[in-house]
């Protein structure tokens, strides 16, 4: 599994040192390239939404495989549906929805007893409630926060969050003062509240599966399903 | 949609951040050091869900390395493999250029010719036992009386043996798992209630996740065990130390382990016990 911090193909969160955009959208320039095909653009849309699409298929699927699979069709996807794409919008709102029902459809295939089959996949007769939309949502938007911490922001937040360690075992582990701990704790919680003021904004989501609508782009139509012929 | 702040300019919720911060100051400081009011995360299920969201594993992973390779050769591919095969397609190395990236529907195999009968091979007695062409048939004939006299056996003892008689119900698949059905029994036991269930197109749990059982009253929710059914066949035997006459929902929920041991979200198969 790729960690933060770990020299992985992800794109390293942006450092203590930098001064990354708030935002870190990507350049206008490699959408336009992800638009018309180009393979490489792919790679840095990639390298820029691993993390989250990761976040939210494991948030819907819970289970390590299924996640795998999702995050794999949702590019896919997105890369069959980019020459629908409008590359003056943002592409993280796009690849939300197409990670959201991607991971859904998954979900949905490995509970119906034919799963695998074609004909379960074009089976629709099962309509699955989204379970846990908030989460999905929430799990992206927690991502998003965390790429714009520092480095030093985003290990202390872990240590305290996932690590489940106190500030005096914080500490002992990074060799600071309890109170320098707790300022920057202090600090990197109010930082992640601001970057998550507008989590409370669910966006919502077309009822069936289109990534179109306000916010990202003109089209989608069917284009996930569409095969680009990338000669 | 837009998944990013929508705010723009507009003076941001300080009563939100300030709430929040102080939410996640209090999680990271513990139980003995927390100071904030305790109502705060009730008052707001988005903080706890970002504390929750914090916690979890996923938050700080990522997918496997190899994956990116996989998708990027897979649109320099120009098609995108099929789910069945995404595994065979994950496991195209970083080396993979477009030229050798393998077809992942695979040629069919040449076929053999039979220089004997079609058929398995080992269902031909006769090649068992060359040297004893008479007793070809001998033996898998005893095989199958010896196994039908058992069956016989076994069939007749349970027929004299006094089952207690239990009260049927039957559950129902939810749009989660809308084919599933399922068939059961409630026994009362002198330890409890003994709740066999038998699923019928219930998919396995799985890897890493299981279904949980649970009975519901206005009491409460009550778990009556757990099970994956990735061996299908046999019914499920589940106990319950209330009485289902008090808590007449049955529910069946998909579960992920290490999560929390509540009942999720993902309920795939209800069932009313009330008689």
């Amino acid at each position: 599994m790729i960690q933060y911090g770990c020299p992985v193909a992800v794109s390293k969160p942006p450092s203590a040192t930098s001064s990354p955009p708030a935002r870190a959208e990507l350049p206008r320039s490699t959408r336009v390239r992800f638009r018309d095909g180009d393979v490489d653009a792919l790679a840095e849309v990639y390298d820029r939404y691993a993390r989250p699409v990761w976040s939210v298929a494991m948030t819907v699927t819970h289970a390590d495989h299924l996640a795998q699979e999702a995050v794999q069709e949702a590019f896919l996807r997105a890369w069959n549906a980019a020459p629908t794409y409008d590359p003056d919008r943002d592409l993280g709102p796009w690849m939300l929805t197409i990670a959201r029902y991607t991971a859904l459809d998954l979900l949905r295939r490995e509970l119906r007893p034919t799963r695998g089959g074609h004909e379960a996949e074009q089976d629709n007769d099962a309509v699955v409630d989204p379970p846990d939309l908030d989460r999905a949502w929430i799990s992206w938007a927690v991502q998003e926060a965390l790429r714009q911490l520092s480095d030093h922001e985003r290990e202390i937040v872990r240590l305290s969050f996932y690590e489940d360690l106190t500030h005096a075992q914080i500490s002992e582990q990074l060799g600071l003062p309890v109170g320098t701990v707790k300022s920057r704790s202090h600090r990197a919680h109010r930082r992640l509240a601001e970057l998550l003021e507008h989590v409370r904004d669910v966006p919502e989501f077309p009822p069936d599966g289109n990534p179109s609508g306000s916010g990202s782009r003109t089209h989608t139509g069917t284009a996930p399903r569409q095969r680009r012929d990338d000669a | 949609m837009n998944a990013e702040p929508p705010r723009g300019g507009d003076a941001p919720d300080e009563g939100f951040v300030a709430l929040l911060a102080a939410h996640l100051d209090k999680r990271a400081a513990g139980p003995d050091e927390s100071t904030a009011d305790e109502t705060d995360a009730a008052e707001s299920p988005y903080l706890m869900a970002v504390a929750e969201q914090l916690s979890a594993e996923p938050a700080w992973s990522g997918p496997p390395p190899a994956l990116r390779d996989s998708i990027l050769a897979a649109a320099r591919a120009g098609k995108a493999p099929a789910v069945a095969n995404s595994h065979a397609v994950a496991e195209v190395t970083a080396e993979t250029t477009p030229e050798t990236v393998p077809d992942v529907v695979p040629e069919p195999a040449p076929e053999l010719e039979h220089p004997s009968p079609p058929g398995r091979a080992w269902w031909h007695p006769e090649r068992w036992f060359p040297q004893l062409p008479r007793m070809a048939w001998a033996i898998p004939t005893a095989v199958v009386a010896a196994a039908v006299f058992t069956f016989a056996v076994l069939a007749v003892d349970r027929a004299l043996v006094q089952q207690p008689d239990g009260e049927p119900f039957a559950a129902a698949g939810t749009t989660l798992a809308p084919q599933a059905t399922a068939t059961g029994e409630i026994v009362a036991e002198p330890g409890g209630f003994s709740i066999t269930i038998q699923p019928e197109r219930l998919p396995a749990a799985a890897p890493g996740s299981y279904y949980a059982a649970w009975l519901t009253g206005p009491a409460g929710k009550v778990p009556i065990g757990s099970f994956h059914w990735r061996r299908t066949g046999a019914p499920i035997e589940l106990w319950s130390g209330v009485d289902p006459a008090a808590y007449p929902t049955l529910s069946i929920t998909l579960q992920a382990e290490g999560d929390p041991p509540t009942p999720s979200t993902l309920v795939v198969m209800t069932a009313d016990l009330a008689p």
